[in-house]
């Protein structure tokens, strides 16, 4: 019996081969792309959750109210004291791990190879503890107990030593210490916040260099990250509360601006989703983005299974008869309703197998698209196969379930006199359609309104050139002969103008308050900062509004001379700006210029307070405006010049435009997500349609012979089948607009400049899914009208 | 009415050929009822099909009311379709969901005659045909008798110059068959001109004139009028 039914299978399937194709690919693709965007939001759901204890870890944060700065009051930064202070004063407190970071640190191994890594360092064993690092080699205890020890990663031993034994061989830092291997740990999965450091050293080996030791230990310096572990079960709110106490205690002395601020408990769990404290250690995932992914994938799976399930209908519904005779022969309905069920998951399972085979073929460029590196087997792990199978099986049973129950409950002697039992319960399938197009259709809307502002952001004047500017990052050496460095570089005629900068304009991060000298009531502005060299104006083509630039000749500019924005002016109620005196940090600058508003982070912020002073010790980036034309060139001309002075420095430059580009990194992604997402969308819902079509071409048949018999043109029959189906994508744009614009308008209100959604962008996407459907329902609509009415009415 | 020269039809499949027309010359007079006569696929609906411009042949002239036809396109064989032929076949070929009374008033939509007029005309036939009251039913819901009397009153309804019936009778038992011939014998009488392929020698008599087909050939003509003469 089950051969029999298998038979009739695969003898569906071959008798009718575009259709199961059509079925088949459709699914396919649907379920390949959302479990690939679900393996992306797996991997950021389980942000931090791979530690043993990770439930009972938290972060410190604290909060600084009424100062928000980039758009937050939280920050993730505390003092080096706070960890052990917490661990004493709390018993709920069971450890503590105080840790500090360091990008990009200059390493050597002992064959003197260089190389840039993060190195962290971290009050061990406590943080090793807490984190349950492994260590392959070497003891947890007391690996870091020395000065100058360290230990390696998996990865970064082989990175440094080869095959060799890394254990008590040494690597020189920043050419001045050199630190012995003392062990290796286990790689940490991609997604922790640690991951990308790949070299633990002790706090103390890192605190034993510093300058000014006594300062950046104290209470007063916010610099450092403190985790705390406590006993399961623990409620944070309990440690919060008692949390202003800390702070009157250790703070006494301090004034009520630092009295204010509030320590908070974060679930590490959180941080990478749900954060809102800025200076974390790791790059920030977006919770937002998350539920954009996840939506998405729900609905390329809904568009990919009511595919299915209407082509899976719509083919058991051509199997009334067969299925009349059966009952006639004897079957009995359980058996029946098991023929169609194992059908419908026999063909889900091969999609779900063609679902794979496509992932395996996308990865690469999904890689490109997140910028995760996931691997094949990342995609074969159970988890990610168990997902697939249970989502094929359930589409499958769902699908074949309609038809199994429906179908088989037919009274034989209707099915067999040719009662038309093809057209009823045709309502579900309509309105499955309908749905199916909505969707599209919103996405298509949502990819045009998201590119748009994407646009929008990269048109938009912010104020300042950014064009044919090369950033190259400076070194302590550089900075001591910049005055002869620029001289060289303007020799050039390609190179127009140089400065340097504490910051480029794009995305300004350091700030601090201001005041004017002496007036009552003392008005305090927190204002973003830019410590600058000369020719940053003209650089950067900043306009002046009123007052002067820097200039070589004034020998105070270099000492107290400030520029500042409108903005600023405003916020400190200055009419007349040009020689006000203000202060910073307690001293005094004159203002010799109002410069214009320029934006000085993404648009996702509004335009904030500017100084710019010349600050020489602060400088770190040199930026060089070129003429365009003969950029590389240009490029190795400031090399050369670079090498000159930089004392084997490693030459290295970005473009502030493509610097400028990152910042929407986040958006462009998701933009890109979404627009493959809609384009496959519509083509999924395409071929869906297209089955759907053809099947009912196929039913309508006779109808379209007799139609034609009795007089109607082509343009009548196709006119008459046509007009059905655009119906069907009219509604779906009714469906369709109010959830595209609802949703949109509260994804542009994380930006403080924004496009309007305008009635363009629906009509236009109402217009191409209903053209893309017009195209696919005509292609078989004609067909069917050329053909000869004879043959269709011949053998009825 | 019309007249062909020389018909051939050829069906080309993979394996085989088939001569389903081979030199047909016949010509059919208005006013006639001609009945055409065969065994089974001897070439009378490839025949008909040819006659009411449903499919071309593959050689020979068919001349309808003046016009070489038989090189017409599929356009041009339509609108002298829809203005002067009705046809009835032996499956009713009815529109399942439609119901009797837009059945019937298709071919007015087609030539694009008004809603007051089609109104009147449906109304017409209906009474005439005797489904009158029937006419908000759908064609699942009537006998085939019945069915097959909407079927001719679609034929009718636009008053075509000739009806071609491909085995009207088939499907139907002798009552039912007895009342079609009845109604078609009416609409002869009432001018029209009347071409009806039948397996039946009863019903065969109800034509003026038999046309006997053999293996795609014109066997005799029998004017029975001439014999009763
Ligand atoms: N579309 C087609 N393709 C191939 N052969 C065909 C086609 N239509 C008809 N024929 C063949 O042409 C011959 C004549 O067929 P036709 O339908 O005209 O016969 P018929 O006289 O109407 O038969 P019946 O009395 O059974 O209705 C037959 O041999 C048939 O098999
Ligand atoms: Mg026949």
């Amino acid at each position: 019996m089950i051969r029999n039914y298998f038979k009739i299978v695969i003898r569906n399937i071959l008798r009718q081969k575009v259709f199961t194709f059509l079925n088949i690919s459709g699914l396919a693709i649907g379920i390949a792309i959302a479990s690939l965007i679900m393996l992306y939001v797996k991997f950021e759901w389980e942000y931090d959750k791979s530690y043993p204890n990770t439930d009972s870890i938290y972060r410190v944060i604290q909060r600084v109210p009424g100062k928000p700065f980039m758009g937050t009051e939280y920050f993730a930064v505390t003092q080096e004291p706070l960890g052990r202070t917490l661990k004493s004063e709390f018993p709920e407190i069971v450890n503590y791990a105080t840790i500090g970071t360091w990008k990009n640190a200059a390493i050597n191994n002992s064959k003197n190879m260089s190389f840039e890594e993060n190195v962290l360092y971290a009050t061990a064993p406590n943080f090793l503890q807490m984190f349950s690092i492994e260590l392959m080699q070497g003891n947890t205890n007391t690996a870091l107990s020395q000065l100058n020890t360290v230990i390696l990663s998996e990865n970064i031993a082989k990175k440094l030593f080869g095959s060799e034994n890394p254990i008590g061989k040494t690597i020189t830092v920043i050419e001045t210490e050199t630190w012995t291997v003392t062990g290796i740990y286990k790689s940490l999965p991609a997604n922790s916040q640690f991951a990308t450091y790949g070299l633990i050293t002790s706090f103390e080996t890192y605190a034993s260099g510093l300058k000014n030791r006594e300062q950046a230990l104290s209470w007063k310096n916010n610099s450092w990250y403190n985790y705390v572990k406590v006993i399961n079960g623990t409620n944070p709110e309990f440690i919060n509360a008692r949390m202003p106490n800390i702070v009157n205690k250790y703070l006494s002395d301090a004034n009520a601006d630092i009295k204010a601020r509030e320590l908070y408990l974060q679930p590490l769990k959180d941080i990478r989703l749900y954060n809102n404290a800025y200076f974390g250690m790791g790059e920030n995932g977006d919770l937002k983005t998350m539920l954009i992914l996840i939506a998405i994938a729900i609905v390329m799976l809904s568009i990919a299974s009511i595919n299915y399930m209407n082509l899976s209908t719509a083919r058991a519904s051509l199997r009334a008869r067969e299925v009349g005779v059966r009952k006639v022969i004897g079957a009995n309905k359980i058996q029946l309703i098991a023929q169609f069920m194992g059908d419908s998951v026999f063909l889900s399972i091969t999609a779900g197998i063609f679902a794979i085979i496509l992932d395996l073929f996308l990865l690469p460029s999904f890689n490109q698209l997140i910028g995760i590196n996931f691997s094949s087997a990342a995609l074969l792990q159970p988890s990610f196969l168990i997902g697939i199978s249970v989502i094929t099986l359930l589409i499958g049973l769902l699908s074949g379930a309609y038809p199994a129950f429906i179908l088989s409950s037919f009274q034989p002697v209707k099915v067999i006199m040719g009662d038309n039992a093809k057209g009823k319960h045709a309502y579900l399938r309509y309105i499955l359609v309908v749905t199916q197009f909505a969707a599209s259709i919103a996405l298509i809307a949502c990819t045009f309104i998201i590119l748009s502002q994407l646009n929008y952001i990269k048109n938009r004047d912010m104020g300042y050139n950014r064009e044919n500017i090369v950033v190259v990052p400076l070194n302590n050496n550089v900075i001591i002969q910049l005055g002869p460095m620029k001289q060289d570089l303007s020799q050039n005629p390609s190179i127009s103008d140089v400065t340097a900068c504490s910051q480029t304009p794009i995305n300004i991060v350091s700030a601090t308050y201001v005041n004017i000298p002496g007036e009552a009531g003392e008005t305090k502005v927190l204002s973003y900062s830019i410590d600058s060299d000369f020719n940053f104006l003209q650089t950067f083509n900043i306009p002046l509004v009123e007052g002067r630039n820097f200039s070589k000749n004034i020998t105070t500019d270099s000492t107290n001379a400030v520029l500042i924005n409108q903005s600023l002016a405003n916020s400190l109620g200055l009419k007349n700006a040009i020689n006000s005196t203000i202060s910073i940090n307690n001293n005094k600058y004159n203002i010799i210029g109002l410069i214009k508003d320029i934006n000085i982070h993404s648009l996702h912020q509004k335009i904030e307070p500017l100084f710019v002073r010349l600050n020489k010790p602060y400088l770190q980036y040199l930026c060089v405006k070129t003429k365009s034309g003969n950029l590389p060139a240009t490029i190795d001309f400031i090399k050369s010049v670079w090498d000159r002075y930089s004392g084997q420095k490693p030459f290295k430059y970005t473009f502030l435009d493509s610097d400028f580009n990152s910042l929407y990194k986040r958006e462009e992604r998701v933009a890109q997500i979404v627009s493959y997402s809609s384009a496959l969308a519509i083509i999924i819902a395409c071929l869906g349609l297209l089955g759907l079509v053809s099947f009912i071409v196929e039913q309508k048949r006779k109808e379209i012979g007799i139609r034609k018999v009795l007089g109607a043109s082509v343009s009548d029959v196709v006119g008459t089948l046509s007009k059905q189906f655009l119906q069907w994508v009219l509604y779906a744009n009714i469906i369709a607009i109010p959830v595209a614009y609802y949703l949109m308008a509260s994804w542009l209100q994380d930006f403080a400049f924004r496009i309007n959604i305008s009635w363009w962008v629906f009509i236009l996407s109402g217009g191409m899914a209903l053209l893309i459907a017009l195209i696919t329902v005509s292609s078989q609509t004609i067909k069917a009208a050329f053909a000869n009415p004879v043959k269709s009415i011949r053998y009825e | 009415m019309l007249r062909t020269n020389n018909l051939v039809k050829i069906y080309r499949t993979e394996e085989v050929e088939t001569t389903a027309l081979d030199n047909v010359s016949i010509e059919i007079n208005e006013g006639e009822f001609v009945s055409i006569m065969g065994p089974s696929g001897c070439g009378k609906s490839t025949l008909m099909n040819i006659l009411g411009m449903l499919d071309n042949p593959s050689g020979g002239e068919y001349h309808f009311l003046g016009k070489e036809v038989s090189k017409f396109n599929e356009r041009q064989r339509a609108q002298i379709r829809k203005e002067n032929i009705g046809f009835v076949f032996q499956s009713f070929n009815l529109i399942d969901e439609l119901t009797i009374y837009e059945n019937v008033e298709l071919p007015l939509l087609y030539l694009k005659v008004s809603p007051s007029e089609r109104k009147r005309k449906v109304q017409t036939v209906l009474e005439i045909m005797e489904i009158m009251h029937r006419r908000n039913h759908f064609p699942q819901q009537l006998s085939g008798g019945q069915q097959q009397r909407v079927a001719v009153a679609r034929a009718l309804v636009a008053n075509p110059k000739l009806i071609l019936a491909d085995e009207p009778t088939g499907n139907l038992d002798s009552s039912h068959g007895d009342e079609v011939m009845k109604m078609l014998t009416f609409l002869n009488e009432g001018g029209t001109t009347v071409i009806m392929v039948t397996h039946s020698p009863t019903y065969a008599e109800y034509g003026n004139r038999v046309i006997h087909l053999f293996d795609g050939k014109v066997v005799t003509e029998n004017f029975q009028e001439s014999f009763r003469v």
